[in-house]
């Protein structure tokens, strides 16, 4: 039986367990978007990033940077002359959507990352890299990346967490000797021989009557993800996958550590390897309570420097052009200092949306005050509509991108619909 | 009619709706020539709105700001209003919902209050009824598939089976023939008890830290505590010693030394756990214990004199206490040197450390640290979700609005939209009085408290005073938002004592406070109040004016925050206000300063000397009670904490994913959401259960005289439906939604798996002897390299299992699968005497012949998957052609030898146990680190000759079989 089949079979068998359905696409020839959300946990500062704010008179002070320093712009975008943000909106505005003024509704952590990555303020919903994942890749081996963050699949499919990216091989192909990989512990007739017996018996389980639905639904990813064929594309994958000494490293700072080039390194390889759609990179530590511009400034820095690394190594593998890039965070931070040189929580934030040659880039749609409170939107024309307009909302940027990103009407966005959103023109 | 055959009469309709629906006789409607009013005033004012919704729903109450407030029955026409409230809210209801939309809310949909009244419950149904008649329609008809009925068409596992599973989770080990014997021939009691005989000994001990970190991510790395911090004076002194001894380096010895104390003091919380439960002391101790497990380096770090077995051993630990914690303040001498801090001398404050069991060990309050604008709301977040089963931020996931949110007025002790949670976590943050944002004990001068500088010395908003005479006083206007009651005002001179350009002295006359049209609420003469007092001693006194004859003004001296007089004012509502003062200082006696000779600040609820909390914020407490003692607040708190009715539910919560794969069912938040009636259903149904095992676990389960007793809880949650559902015929989507984790079919996780193979084969594949502490269990490719990748945890960043299996996840289970099948059968075939072989006895390379090798299948088939099959089954059969087609293509190819290094039996240190005594050795790298490894001339010696001939194939055939069988799904799962 050819893997397309047995895949298909399978899953239908499994369509009755809840949460499970029939992939809608084939995606052995996928050749369509990839799409990288990048979440900077903890909270970050977009008035010292994408929305920046200059301090005002009688108020307090918003940002330290702006006692000696102005507000940039570049091409349709302003941005906070701080960390490195100079040298990342300049390369990249081009490419560049910021929405800004988008209110999480909340102060709280959890609930900020569950509303800003699933586009709803209560649990259930998948995150947007899942639903791309279970739309466009329903039979990849490992469709969706994780590396660390809220990755909520809701059941639509699965997340693969790759930590010790040396090990690939030895589990791509298993038969082989880790310390001499020309020699095989199983033959390969053998191991065809024994694979067939594996899949017949998984077959024949499945075919049980009166499965539970865990069951139902665990046989179903265990033929899935111990289809052969699926080995192939992990092994092409972990056979890119640069020597351990030659993968990029973990960033040390003062009082943080990141490991974002490295994620981004093992996303694009994912990608140009065809065995996977979406990832989630990961990067914490935005949560300063104390010590803001020192800590943020390094965060920051290492953040832009991490997307910028995942263009470059996208060029460089002949991926760019596909990828889509959403970035973006718990929520904001308050509008002045505590008396730690911190900032604490503050429900309104941005997300940069980014993608090569797109007429919607080098603009910034949303809008807040000086002292970073959000104005109301009209969503079709996303100007300042004080009376009519509605403040932004995750769901509106989930909402658009869902459709901008071919998934509008998919079952897995049917599943788990935003009520009562307005359709916002991000992306005309 | 009474209560009871008002219930019947209820569920009765109900029964008879369910019977209409299933012969589809039309849209049922409950028969009862009762009214609305009726209902309410016996069924529905006492037993639900009085004694659940108003403890929120009610003016002022965390709900009062909702679409439903009610009265209390203190108002004599309680019931008449608030029958009049629910009407008003099922007309306020979007198209008619309304009925839905409260039925929702009380059993948890979008609900701040949680579940208050289950499905299912009287109390529902007489909800139902009521809202029906309210409504002029009836919603019994929702009511098809309720918690009683779910596992009516569910098969449950038989004893053997759920005993079989019971062992690899406790024992990590399938039972012994004795133990299937006792639940197959044993009475009714026979399998709780036999489960139960599983918990004990190291796997049992393994199991509980293992599942109780799942929960607390305590063992991560970490300073937990440092030799910096001075506290612990063993511990920093012993340190020094050893950096001095080794002069001045942390060499070797120092960093093994150093990471077993740490070792000790983070696994404190899981280890108490761990002691508690194996010695069936009542569960409750956990948070009460006036104790702290410790390792004999913690130990002796806290200046405990615990007694051990065996006093080197890293993992013993024992109850011991913290014996010599100082704070720091008068008589505490240290000196800094090369090596490090060392104490000369501890001083007088040596500390009685007030345990609390988990609650303040250090590495709890380490692994969920504070700040100073945090002031330990982490702390009482995790302590309610772990010991409460209140996750209090999710409590938070609805609308709100923006403004409220970002307003600054002390948003979490006045604005409603915050105080709906702040009102709950912050007396329990403040409970936590004493620990530093580290989690140490009363850490700031003198031992008195652990508040944050940046709170202590708030000196608000500073006023220069330009007048330096009582001639020229001025008047100093503070605009301020207040809120309604009474607020206190802390009135500072607030120069610091070497300001040089200023005088020490400020003279303050009255002071008036103003609304915003300037009407006078209050005014204070200075001379009137008591001189204020530091903790140096007085620091002002009232004193005459130039031309008055009796005292008229407050002279402050001194400066600093603690010389500060305070000034209640009632406030009749919430808002802003000005607050006056008249007031000069000395200055014609210095030069001025640029800004003016002295400054003066006034603010609300700040420090006040002795203060061991947060004036701005809610009194440490915890359920509306305030603590007695800001000594050992904590303390207290656990005490009220296990008294608490969640406690028990909490622990079933705590427990229940370390049985099942997964969490409790929460209610969801949106009756839109798809398969809402499932989630629903499954939410209230595994509710319900939560709260049958918590009563049976206060007090006692099966009549037990034993109460809060974990052993007996974990035996329960494997005895119930939820663990033991076995099949379920009914496609009904309903049913199967809520279904969806019924039966806990799940992934091993890699430390289960690792554990499994190991007490199956003999086998495991990387096993090593760690040659340092304290890596007691990870000892294993499955568990250490290959951990994260399998779906485990670091308890770091990622801190949530990894359930699914994916492709990375399966190959690791093939690699596993592949090494330990061909070592297994190198092992059993040509080393070990038949006597010894756990898998394969009576089975050597010259057996051919299909009885014989169908014969094994049938076992292996029973030890592996723990499944009775016959040598004709499909498994068998299936199991047998791959072991022929292997070994007539070995005999094709010629290839008669079993290549035994190809397994890299080496991988398991253990490999020659029982076949070489003495064969593991200590050795040295080239990097001069030691490590435990073969005696390599003796084993490879002994692998050279050894006949591995394989003339048949049949030794590489079982091992395609045994790994085949190795990444079965059957074996990969529970």
């Amino acid at each position: 039986m050819k893997r397309r089949t047995l895949l298909k079979g399978l899953l239908a068998a499994a369509a009755t367990a809840p949460g499970f359905h029939l992939p809608l696409v084939n995606a052995a020839d996928y050749g369509g978007k990839l799409f990288v959300f990048v979440q900077a946990d903890g909270g970050w500062d977009p008035t010292s990033f994408c929305d920046p704010k200059s301090n005002t008179r009688g108020e307090p002070v918003i940002n330290h940077w702006a006692q000696h320093d102005d507000v940039r712009q570049i091409g349709n975008i302003s941005y906070a002359p701080f960390a490195n943000n100079a040298a990342f909106f300049e390369k990249y505005y081009r490419r560049m959507l910021v929405i800004n003024g988008v209110d999480a509704q909340t102060n709280s952590h959890t609930v900020g990352i569950v509303h800003n990555w699933s586009g709803r303020n209560s649990e259930g919903y998948p995150t947007l890299s899942a639903l791309l994942a279970a739309h466009y890749a329903p039979t990849l081996p490992i469709p969706y990346l994780s590396f660390g963050g809220f990755s909520v699949t809701a059941g639509i499919t699965r997340f693969t967490r790759i930590d010790r990216a040396e090990l690939l091989r030895a589990i791509a192909d298993p038969t082989t000797q880790i310390w001499d990989p020309s020699r095989r512990i199983i033959d390969e007739e053998d191991w065809a021989d024994l694979e067939s017996y594996r899949a017949a018996t998984a077959e024949r389980l499945a075919a049980t009557p009166n499965l539970l639905p865990a069951g139902a639904r665990h046989l179903a990813f265990y033929r899935s993800a111990f289809d052969p064929e699926g080995f192939e594309g992990l092994k092409r994958y972990s056979d890119a996958v640069p020597p351990e000494d030659q993968l990029e490293q973990e960033d040390e700072g003062p009082n943080f550590t990141s490991r974002l080039r490295q994620q981004a390194q093992l996303a694009v390889l994912a990608f140009k390897t065809g065995v996977a759609v979406s990832a989630d990179l990961w990067l914490g530590g935005f949560d300063t309570h104390a010590n803001h511009d020192q800590d943020h400034e390094w965060l920051l820095g290492r953040l832009t420097d991490g997307v910028d690394y995942l263009w470059n190594y996208a060029e460089t593998h002949g991926v760019a052009d596909r990828m889509v890039v959403v970035m973006g965070s718990d929520f904001g931070r308050t509008n002045f200092y505590n008396g730690g040189n911190g900032k604490d929580h503050w429900p309104i934030g941005s997300y940069i949306v980014m993608e090569k040659n797109q007429r919607w880039t080098n603009r910034v749609v949303g809008e807040t005050d000086e002292l970073h409170f959000a104005y109301q939107i009209d969503p079709r024309t996303l100007r300042r509509d004080d009376q009519n307009g509605t403040i932004l909302y995750p769901k509106h940027i989930h909402k658009a991108l869902r459709r901008y990103l071919g998934i509008g009407n998919s079952w897995g966005a049917r599943r788990f619909p935003f009520h009562n959103t307005e359709d916002c023109a991000f992306f005309s | 009619m009474s209560c009871l055959q008002r219930l019947g009469k209820a569920l009765a309709g109900a029964l008879i709706v369910l019977a209409l629906l299933a012969s589809d006789a039309g849209a049922p409607r409950a028969q009862d020539d009762e009214s609305a009013q009726d209902i309410f005033r016996d069924y529905i004012s006492g037993p639900v709105v009085q004694s659940r919704c108003v403890n929120c729903h009610v003016e002022g109450g965390v709900s009062g700001h909702t679409r439903l407030v009610l009265v209390r029955s203190t108002q004599a026409d309680h019931e008449a209003l608030n029958l009049r409230a629910f009407e008003n809210l099922l007309d306020a209801v979007e198209d008619g919902g309304g009925v839905t939309y409260v039925l929702n809310k009380i059993q948890g949909v979008s609900h701040g209050g949680g579940v208050q009244v289950p499905a299912g419950s009287a109390d529902f149904v007489n909800m139902e009824w009521f809202l029906g008649l309210l409504d002029g329609s009836s919603a019994l008809a929702t009511v098809a598939l309720t918690p009683d009925t779910l596992f009516d068409t569910v098969r449950l596992a038989p004893d053997w089976k759920t005993l079989r599973r019971a062992a690899l989770i406790f024992a990590g080990r399938i039972p012994t023939e004795a133990e299937y014997a006792a639940v197959e021939n044993g009475n009714a009691l026979a399998l709780p008890a036999t489960i139960r005989g599983l918990m004990t000994g190291p796997e049992f001990h393994e199991f509980l830290i293992r599942t109780s970190n799942d929960r607390l991510l305590t063992d991560r790395g970490g300073q937990i505590i440092s030799e910096f911090a001075l506290h612990f004076v063993d511990y920093t002194n012993e340190a020094h010693r050893r950096i001095e001894a080794a002069g001045g380096e942390e060499d070797r010895a120092f960093q093994e030394w150093q990471r077993t104390v740490l070792f000790g003091v983070r696994r404190a919380p899981l280890e108490l756990i761990a002691h508690v439960v194996q010695n069936d002391r009542p569960y409750t101790e956990i948070l009460t214990a006036d104790y702290i497990m410790a390792n004999p380096w913690a130990a002796a770090a806290y200046g405990a004199s615990t007694r051990f077995s065996d006093a080197v051993d890293p993992y013993e630990f024992r109850p011991s206490r913290i014996a010599r914690y100082y704070r720091i303040g008068e008589g505490f001498n240290t000196e800094d040197t090369v090596n490090g801090p060392r104490v000369i001398d501890p001083g007088p404050l040596i500390t009685d450390y007030p345990h609390a069991g988990i609650l303040n060990t250090n590495a709890f309050l380490y692994r969920y640290p504070t700040t100073a604008t945090n002031r330990n709301r982490a702390r009482a977040r995790w302590t309610y979700y772990h010991f409460l089963g209140l996750d209090v931020e999710k409590s938070a996931s609805r609308t709100t609005d923006p403004v409220a949110l970002a307003d600054t007025n002390n948003p979490t002790l006045n604005n409603p939209a915050c105080t709906v949670c702040h009102s709950i976590l912050d007396p329990v943050a403040g409970a936590f009085q004493n620990y530093s944002d580290e989690g140490y004990y009363k850490i700031n001068w003198g031992g008195v408290d652990s508040l944050d500088d940046l709170y202590k010395n708030d000196a608000g908003d500073s006023l220069s005073v330009h007048a330096e005479s009582w001639k020229e006083r001025e008047v100093l206007t503070w605009s301020m938002p207040f809120s309604a009651g009474v607020e206190t005002l802390r009135v500072m001179f607030t120069n610091p004592f070497n300001d040089g350009h200023i005088d020490r002295r400020i003279n303050l006359d009255r002071l008036d406070v103003t609304d915003g049209q300037g009407r006078l609420l209050a005014s204070q003469e200075f001379e009137d109040l008591e001189p204020p007092v530091a903790h140096w001693g007085k620091c002002g006194e009232a004193e005459h004016s130039p031309v008055a004859e009796r005292r008229d003004h407050l002279s402050l001296w001194g400066g600093y925050h603690e010389c500060a007089i305070f000034i209640d004012v009632e406030i009749p509502a919430s808002g802003v206000y000005n607050v006056e003062i008249v007031g000069w200082s000395n200055g014609r006696f210095e030069q001025p300063g640029t800004d003016g000779f002295a400054k003066l600040s006034v603010l609300t609820d700040g420090y006040e000397y002795g203060d061991t909390w947060y004036n701005d914020m809610r009194t440490p407490g915890f359920d509306g009670d305030s603590a007695p003692d800001s000594d050992n607040s904590v303390q207290w708190l656990a005490r009220q904490i296990v008294a608490d009715p969640r406690f028990a539910e909490a622990a079933v919560k705590f427990w229940w994913p370390a049985i099942m794969g997964s969490e409790v069912a929460e209610t969801p938040d949106d009756a839109r959401d798809a398969d809402f009636k499932g989630r629903l259903l499954a939410a209230n149904a595994q509710g319900a259960e939560v709260k049958r095992l918590a009563s049976e676990f206060r007090r006692g389960f099966r009549g037990s005289p034993y109460t809060y007793n974990l052993k007996d809880l974990l035996v329960e949650i494997v005895l119930s439906k939820w663990f033991r559902a076995d099949a379920v015929g009914d496609p009904n989507p309903v049913r199967r939604m809520a279904l969806r984790d019924a039966g806990a079919r799940r992934l091993l996780t890699p430390e289960e798996l690792a554990r499994k193979t190991a007490a199956i084969t003999g086998i495991q594949w990387g096993r090593y002897i760690p040659d340092s502490c304290c890596n007691q269990w990870n000892r294993s490719r499955l568990t250490d390299d290959y951990r994260l990748l399998y779906g485990g945890i670091d308890s770091d960043g990622i801190t949530k299992r990894a359930r699914d299996l994916t492709s990375v996840v399966a190959g690791v289970a093939k690699r596993h699968a592949v090494q330990v099948g061909c070592s297994v059968v190198g092992r059993e075939l040509y080393l070990l005497p038949d006597a010894d072989r756990r898998l394969f006895a009576g089975i050597n390379p010259d057996v051919t012949a299909a009885n014989a090798v169908k014969g094994k299948l049938v076992e292996l088939h029973d030890k592996l998957f723990g499944i009775q099959v016959t040598p004709d089954s499909p498994d068998v059969e299936a199991a047998h052609q791959l072991f022929a087609d292997v070994m007539q293509r070995r005999r094709t190819t010629g290839d008669d030898w079993f290549n035994i290094w190809d397994c890299g039996f080496w991988e398991d240190i253990f490999f020659f146990e029982g076949i070489l005594d003495d064969i593991i050795v200590e050795k040295e790298n080239e990097d001069g680190y030691w490590y435990y490894g073969f005696d390599d001339s003796r084993s490879d010696d002994f692998i050279h000759g050894t006949d591995f001939s394989d003339p048949y194939g049949t030794a590489q055939a079982w091992a395609v079989v045994l790994t085949a069988m190795l990444m079965d799904y059957r074996y990969l799962y529970l």
